[in-house]
């Protein structure tokens, strides 16, 4: 059976670095983008079969920029994301309701980036 | 100001109502028990026609109010100007039928010169005043000089005061200086009290003002700190979890511990993101939701951890229960936060109890638990910020101090209480008031 293959654009390098170990660790095929463009870049060649995406990253518009011109692209319009936030539980944001004026998500899951892998492994598992 | 001068101006149809009830009680102890003569047609008359104006002004108050106009408040101040014209010529007029200036009453006119100076401002004040003294002037000369006809208070007053010269110039000089001496004091008073009041809400809303930089600062720092602190936990994460090797005993030891204490930090951190965001954003998004599906939810959440102690969440919801108006995820955050400390502070194998009553207007949700209790003299302090109970310190370490005090904000933002029982030893009980409806 072929691995599953995750694609993490993060633009925290320590993050990228133990989070890619992991998932490795749990048997995924795992790229990293430290931006949104390298993300695009990799997308093209790697064919992810799921997106962790940091929806604040330098620009607070970078995740949401990169969400649109993903779902823009037939090829990748039904790939599943995980969103991962500073705090999006912690400050209370309606991350949902945020993205659901940009364009229907089919395969969306919200995660608060804790450190904590559990949760990230459970939501991976939850929409592959 | 705005808000205060319309409450006055309820007060005056209040104020009104009683005086109507007032003159009937008078005119009916003046006449039934003290057999004084007074010409009924007269008082029926102003009564009924206090009546109409007091619905009139009330319904135009109403109306302002509704309309929201800017002009809204000029209006206002002319109902209060015209109800006191008005009461001052219905005073004016009732006094001339029954008695004139031999009626003890005419020391109402007094009253409505308070409640002019209370109302309006200064100038205005004078002017009513003025007014009232121009219309009690003008019945007594009138009356005097035979133009029109003087009504006496038969069985009451035995001797004509009313032509009576030397009466009239001393009570005339008494009332015109103690209406305007009254009609100083209350400015003055009432200017004082402005001026308290309004450095009152200047103070007050420089507080806030002041509280909101610093939430917004204490956010902003632990936003920051946040992001070193997942990374530090994710990279410590890689080698707890041996995932570049196996490590000696000692350094697995080392590596655990600050692995522990690094989720520790992190919860921590976000508990006061999450309080100091709930004090900045004071109207979160409420809606209708289903407190039963919210519960499910959440006691499967807490299911795992419960499993792990062999503690049982027994749930009695009552049946009557359905949507309540709140902010789901608020409310939902408390009720996970009570239940989940629940587990904590309870030994292994015991229960954990969630009830839902129905009280009406409100919900009284209890989440009861066997734990280790919380000190008597404690109990005033648990639901202030970091305070963590002495006995729970040494037992359990990866508290925060701040969940509780989150609960409380949350339930309090929804007009709602939140209070606890406990025994030392022997249980807690988390007591969780909520509106049903908006």
């Amino acid at each position: 059976m072929n691995k599953n293959k995750i694609l993490i654009i993060d633009d925290d390098v320590d993050l990228l670095a133990s989070t890619k170990l992991f998932l490795e660790s749990k048997k995924y095929e795992v790229e990293t983008a430290i931006n949104s463009k390298i993300g695009l870049g990799i997308l093209k060649t790697f064919h992810p079969d799921l997106i962790i995406l940091d929806i604040m990253m330098d620009t607070n518009l970078e995740g949401f920029n990169f969400l649109n011109e993903l779902k823009s692209d037939d090829n990748f319009k039904e790939t599943p994301i995980i969103m991962s936030t500073g705090m999006a539980k912690s400050i209370g944001v309606n991350m949902r309701a945020a993205v659901e004026d940009i364009e229907s998500l089919p395969k969306t899951k919200f995660i608060d980036k804790s450190g904590d892998w559990e949760e990230l492994l459970e939501a991976i598992k939850e929409l592959l | 100001m705005n808000l205060r001068i319309v409450r006055l101006a309820y007060w005056l149809i209040r104020l009104r109502w009683f005086a109507i009830i007032g003159i009937f009680i008078a005119y009916y102890i003046a006449k039934q028990l003290l057999h004084i003569t007074i010409s009924d047609l007269p008082i029926y008359s102003i009564i009924a026609f206090l009546i109409l104006l007091n619905v009139l002004s009330f319904s135009f108050l109403k109306y302002l109010q509704k309309s929201q106009v800017r002009k809204s408040l000029k209006n206002v101040k002319r109902i209060i100007n015209f109800q006191i014209s008005t009461d001052l010529i219905v005073l004016t007029v009732l006094l001339h039928y029954s008695g004139g200036v031999e009626n003890p009453f005419i020391i109402y006119y007094i009253f409505h010169m308070i409640i002019g100076s209370i109302m309006l401002s200064t100038k205005e004040s004078f002017l009513q005043t003025s007014f009232a003294l121009m219309l009690l002037g003008s019945m007594t000369f009138l009356e005097y000089s035979g133009i029109i006809q003087h009504f006496p208070l038969q069985g009451f007053i035995t001797s004509n005061m009313y032509n009576n010269l030397t009466y009239l110039a001393s009570t005339g000089f008494i009332f015109i200086s103690t209406s305007y001496f009254v009609v100083y004091i209350t400015r003055n008073i009432i200017k004082q009290s402005e001026k308290h009041e309004a450095a009152y809400l200047k103070a007050n809303a420089k507080l806030k003002q002041r509280d909101k930089v610093k939430n917004e600062y204490v956010m902003r720092i632990t936003h920051d700190i946040k992001g070193h602190i997942t990374a530090i936990q994710s990279c410590i994460s890689v080698l707890n979890e041996k995932l570049t090797g196996p490590l000696n005993p000692q350094q697995e030891d080392f590596v655990s511990r600050a692995h522990k204490r690094i989720q520790i930090l992190n919860k921590f951190i976000s508990d006061l993101l999450s309080l100091t965001n709930k004090r900045l954003v004071l109207q979160s998004e409420k809606k209708y939701f289903s407190l039963n599906n919210s519960l499910e939810e959440i006691i499967k959440m807490a299911e795992n951890s419960a499993q792990e102690k062999n503690i049982s969440i027994i749930k009695n919801i009552d049946p009557s229960i359905d949507n309540i108006y709140g902010e789901p995820s608020s409310i939902e955050e408390v009720l996970s936060n009570l239940i989940q400390n629940a587990i904590k502070y309870s030994p292994a194998g015991k229960l954990v109890l969630i009830n839902v009553k129905d009280k009406q207007e409100n919900v009284l949700i209890e989440v009861i638990d066997n734990g280790v209790g919380i000190p008597e003299y404690e109990i005033p302090y648990i639901f202030n910020e970091f305070y963590r109970a002495s006995n729970v310190k040494t037992n359990i370490k990866d508290g925060t101090g701040l969940g509780l005090a989150i609960s409380k904000h949350i339930v309090e933002d929804h007009g709602g209480k939140i209070w606890v029982e406990s025994i030392e030893n022997f249980g807690t009980t988390f007591y969780l008031l909520l509106k049903k409806d908006k």
